[in-house]
């Protein structure tokens, strides 16, 4: 979204020095709402993408075996343009992620547990 | 190396309304190896360490969840999460960094004196930056998964003159003094101790968070001093000598017998019986 900004301010910059016609503003206008309507929340895929990968170094059965998986899902919905299923599987990845994130606690709970307290 | 995280509040105590004291909290981490597989080096002098991976001690996870949870109901004022070792053990600072402490000190300690660094050298340098940092609470991990030496915390509180509440289960700062209920072999003990104090943290004391990729770089802003031992007036010659490390013996196959008299023969055999 702030590349996309700074790419906007550029040209309103120097396109609207230069002249003042309605026309050109419209033209402008129109770039700049399809350009930002494709994907406002693109940032927030990246993020959770971004996100689970790092979670996924330390999955048990391998970081690759994770990857490859977490590649899969996200090309699989690549195409998908509706901001409320966006949203949905957006929830849905940070609902994995918390999922991860009690998987590792538990396992490292349960090590120490069966290491130093005798039941 | 292991993670000791411990907690220790430093810096005066403001008052802000009737009964409700303020501390600074350091907290000092340990950087240990994950223990997946243990090999023991060829001329015996200890475990291969090169290239194990290493992370935080879980007991200091644990402490540095609790440092963070005081933080945030706002009973004590800062925590500074301490650290002893090479400049890997940087790495977990930056995780507690990013589990929500303030700041890191990262006390260097590299070779020779790393493989010798016990747990009366880490009290010592615990000692003389709770003092320097005029700490008020230190917690620290129970023990170490690497050396279970379990002696850290109370040597700390030993050099400190400080009240010590060993084995937390449960921690909670009731005006100036602290209410830990202990886990002992014969159930739980609740004990009111004054501040300053020294706590090491048990496993049922809470859920240590996972540091996520947001936190750690927003972590990445805050600031890690860098101190030498000497600067502090520590002496770091340990005065325990490791003479020999061994496998444990190796598991005899078990025999199997078909009936009773089978068995009780055998055991008279091998002069059990």
């Amino acid at each position: 979204m702030c590349r996309n900004a700074k790419i906007l301010t550029y040209f309103l910059v120097h396109f609207s020095c230069s002249s003042t016609e309605v026309s050109d503003i419209f033209t402008l206008f129109c770039f700049a709402a399809l350009w930002m309507m494709a994907n406002p929340l693109r940032p927030e895929v990246v993020r959770l993408y971004k996100n689970l990968l790092y979670l996924g170094r330390e999955y048990p059965k391998g970081s690759n075996y994770f990857k490859d998986r977490l590649r899969a899902a996200f090309i699989k919905n690549k195409s998908v343009q509706d901001p409320e299923q966006i949203k949905a599987m957006i929830a849905r990845g940070e609902y994995v992620a918390r999922e991860l994130e009690a998987l590792y606690y538990l396992r490292k709970y349960r090590a120490m547990k069966k290491r130093y307290y005798e039941e | 190396m292991g993670v000791l995280i411990t907690g220790t509040n430093t810096g005066s105590c403001e008052r802000d309304s009737p009964g409700h004291v303020r501390y600074n909290s350091v907290s000092e981490l340990k950087w240990r190896p994950l223990l997946l597989r243990i090999r023991v080096k060829p001329d015996n002098t200890g475990v291969v360490t090169d290239g194990v991976k290493h992370s935080m001690n879980p007991f200091c996870e644990i402490a540095v969840e609790e440092a963070v949870k005081l933080k945030e109901k706002k009973l004590v004022k800062e925590v500074v999460a301490v650290s002893c070792g090479p400049q890997q053990s940087q790495e977990t600072i930056r995780t507690a960094l990013a589990m929500g402490a303030d700041r890191g000190i990262h006390v260097e300690v590299s070779g020779k004196d790393y493989e010798t660094l016990g747990p009366l050298q880490v009290s010592k340098i615990m000692a003389a930056l709770a003092k320097k940092e005029d700490a008020q609470l230190i917690i620290l991990g129970k023990q170490a998964i690497d050396d279970d030496c379990n002696q850290t915390g109370q040597m700390t509180a030993a050099l400190l003159d400080w009240p010590q509440g060993t084995f937390a289960s449960e921690v909670t700062l009731d005006g100036d003094k602290i209410k830990v209920v202990r886990e002992i072999d014969g159930g739980l003990e609740t004990i009111k101790i004054n501040t300053p104090a020294v706590l090491t943290a048990d496993l049922r004391l809470n859920t240590p968070r996972y540091a996520t990729l947001p936190n750690i770089m927003k972590a990445k802003k805050k600031k890690i001093a860098n101190v030498k031992a000497a600067d502090l007036g520590v002496n770091l010659t340990s005065r325990l000598e490791v003479l020999k490390v061994e496998d444990p013996p190796q598991r005899q196959a078990g025999m199997k017998v078909e009936t009773v008299e089978d068995l009780v023969g055998k055991l008279k055999e091998a002069g059990k019986v």
